[in-house]
């Protein structure tokens, strides 16, 4: 592999700033909300956990059907 | 292009999107870890689409399988919107003369167009009269504009045939155990942008709601989707 090296150019993206948050983070979106107080925050995740509770009943015969079992929440 | 590189010895790979360049250079990293077991990102998207429409969507399944699905998701889109935003609204009510719809989109087997499938204001009933929109990053859709650029999309929309006045896409990007980007969920409002609460939040209480509406799809369709993708020898339904 030596004298080989590959880079890569991305032309005028149209919102530079995110794109650039996208690659230097690992190529995933991340969010950053630590300013938005705790408890707030604290409800939003209990809520996303219900509902993620909620899909994960409403798919499990089918993950099961699939020949799978969906893991549990963590 | 192309061959004005090939002069100087560099060989130039063009990518379709932006999004493509951070998928391209995952995979190039994920080639070199996994060497002889490296299996390419567009085997293993269709293994995972096709997962994914058959035991979150139930296509492919009898019309009766597959319209109770479509109503329990809808309501699952309807109530998640609604609990999320209220708990980003500090325990509010979202405003009664603004509506707003979630929409869940998912690419195709092939990458090559993105459909609507769930929606909670409305439930399909007939999987032949549902409309897969093509991949280009001159579409005027926003589910479209948000998988090309792979990143946050809003507009505001303007259509006699449609309500919904402004629209903002989120990509749909699962990391584990391989990075896949699978489709992307929108958020719409009756309201243009500079009238709706989606845009008078502030930026870290929207990012709250953005991690809100994902994380609870990621919790569930991310370990599905990593069933499909370490289970090389499943056949595809179709």
């Amino acid at each position: 592999m030596s004298g080989i090296r590959a880079s890569v150019l991305i032309m005028a993206p149209p919102q530079h700033g995110e794109i650039v948050k996208q690659l230097g983070d690992g190529w995933a979106i991340r969010w950053d909300s630590t300013h938005v107080d705790p408890e707030t925050q604290a409800a939003v995740r209990r809520v996303a956990k219900a509902r993620s509770d909620e899909l994960r009943a409403i798919l499990a015969d089918s993950v099961r059907e699939a020949g799978f079992e969906l893991p549990t929440a963590a | 292009m192309s061959k004005r590189w090939e002069r100087l010895g560099v060989e130039a790979l063009f990518v379709d999107h932006f999004a493509d360049a951070a998928q391209l250079l995952h995979e190039i990293g994920l080639r070199r870890r996994s060497q002889e077991s490296y299996e390419p990102i567009d085997a293993r998207a269709a293994r995972v689409i096709d997962g994914l429409e058959r035991t979150v969507f139930e296509i492919g399944r009898s019309d009766d399988e597959f319209c109770r699905r479509q109503v329990a998701l809808s309501r699952w889109l309807r109530t998640t919107l609604h609990d999320v935003m209220r708990a980003t609204l500090g325990g509010s009510d979202p405003p009664a003369d603004e509506r707003f719809a979630l929409t869940l989109w998912m690419l195709g087997r092939t990458g090559t167009t993105i459909t609507g499938w769930a929606h909670s204001d409305r439930a399909h009933q007939d999987q032949t009269t549902i409309e897969a929109l093509p991949i280009s990053s001159a579409s005027e859709w926003v589910a479209v504009q948000a998988v090309c650029q792979g990143v946050l999309v809003e507009r505001d929309r303007s259509s006699p045939v449609s309500r919904w006045r402004y629209v903002r896409g989120l990509p749909v990007i699962f990391d584990s155990p391989t990075r896949l980007p699978i489709g992307c969920m929108t958020i719409s409002s009756t309201k243009p942008g500079s009238e709706s609460v989606l845009t008078a939040l502030d930026a870290s209480r929207t990012a709250v709601l953005h991690d809100g509406l994902l994380g609870a799809v990621y919790d569930v369709l991310s370990p599905i989707s990593t069933l499909f993708q370490t289970a090389r020898d499943v056949r595809h339904s179709r």
